[in-house]
């Protein structure tokens, strides 16, 4: 008769155990899918470029700030037009949060794109974003850094070249991790805006 | 007798002639206003053969700049994202062809003035079949779309 209870309680003590686990798996897996950027998690490289202003940049003064970062250039009307006018829209979605959040848009064409350039063409979007431009040698080690592919393709129709290139938008979170990748396909304003809105909680 | 004969070699020959027909319409037809320090921007359209004979636009020339492309912008599977020229684009007969944002569309290269939303451009547009079309484009901001 004891013997009996003991089995049934033993019994009753595996199943609790194995739907807990089960429940802690589940929660944990949902969390871990929850946000609509693909989770990247690793310390974000430093880097020292020179701002549309002229002035010398260093990401790791951002501490504290959410980072998204995307590559282009400014002959690029199609593709970093569409990227800069989505994080156009994730500043607006964000509405007060904006303060936290600082827009980086790295050249990867810094012999066309200069300090110039870059100063008519950023502001456009957003009075707050900054662009970076730097030698051509400075570029290819943060962008080497980074996993960030460029390559100029020439045609020959026309004397300018364009730029094939990395169109992901890269998040760094306030403690200096780059947390998140969005490729271009993810691109959604109000799906971005709701992950900064968790991070920054 | 000969008379009908004539009469129904003619029919023969219109209706071969009437059979295959491209019919192109052009709509919504929109420039992307660019920072006055860009020399290159993308036009927009749709294009709908009304027609029973497929058609492909080939070729496209405007004076505001020193190239019109047709090109196709690409993000492959490593999220890198390139421009390719094309040297046509297909409109099948009774379809709707949109050039539209991330797809195709005709790049403007070497600007020779800086385009404001408002202004309107003009280009002509050479179809295979269907001949040249002229159109008028709007130049349109970020807040129009
Ligand atoms: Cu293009």
């Amino acid at each position: 008769m004891k013997k009996r209870h003991t089995t049934i309680i033993t019994l009753l003590i595996l199943t609790l155990l194995g739907w807990g686990l089960f429940l802690y798996q589940y929660f944990l897996l949902e969390n871990k899918d929850k946000y609509h950027g693909f989770l990247y998690y690793k310390q974000a490289p430093n880097f020292t470029l020179t701002d549309h202003n002229g002035k010398k940049v260093t990401l790791s003064e951002f501490r504290g700030k959410l980072i998204l970062i995307n590559w282009g250039y400014t002959r690029c009307p199609d593709i970093c037009f569409t990227t800069l006018s989505v994080l156009r829209d994730v500043m607006k979605e964000l509405g007060e949060l904006e303060n936290r959040v600082q827009v980086v848009f790295v050249t990867i064409d810094p012999e066309m794109d200069t300090v110039e350039k870059l100063g008519t063409y950023i502001p456009y979007f957003n009075k707050s974003f900054i662009g970076l431009t730097g030698t051509p040698q400075e570029i290819e080690k943060v962008a080497q850094e980074y996993n960030v592919f460029y390559l100029k393709n020439y045609s020959d129709s026309w004397p300018e070249y364009l730029m094939d290139h990395t169109s992901s938008v890269y998040l760094i979170d306030p403690q200096g991790r780059l947390f998140l990748i969005y490729t271009y396909d993810k691109l959604d304003s109000k799906a971005i805006a709701k992950d900064i809105k968790k991070i920054l909680k | 007798m000969k008379k009908s004969m004539w009469t129904i070699v003619i029919l023969i020959f219109l209706s071969i002639h009437s059979f295959g027909v491209s019919r192109i319409e052009v709509k919504d037809v929109w420039v992307r206003e660019v920072p006055p320090a860009s020399s290159v921007t993308a036009v927009y359209m749709v294009i709908e053969n009304k027609g029973n004979e497929d058609d492909r636009l080939i070729e496209v020339k405007t004076d505001v700049s020193n190239n019109a492309v047709i090109h196709n912008t690409l993000v492959d599977e490593k999220g890198i994202a390139k421009m390719e020229k094309f040297e046509y684009i297909n409109i099948p007969s009774g379809k709707s062809v949109e050039l539209k944002p991330s797809g195709s569309h005709i790049m403007l290269i070497g600007l020779n003035k800086s385009l404001k939303a408002g202004d309107k451009i003009e280009l002509d547009l050479k179809f295979e079949k269907f001949g040249i079309i002229k159109a008028r484009a709007q130049v349109k901001g970020m807040q129009s779309h």
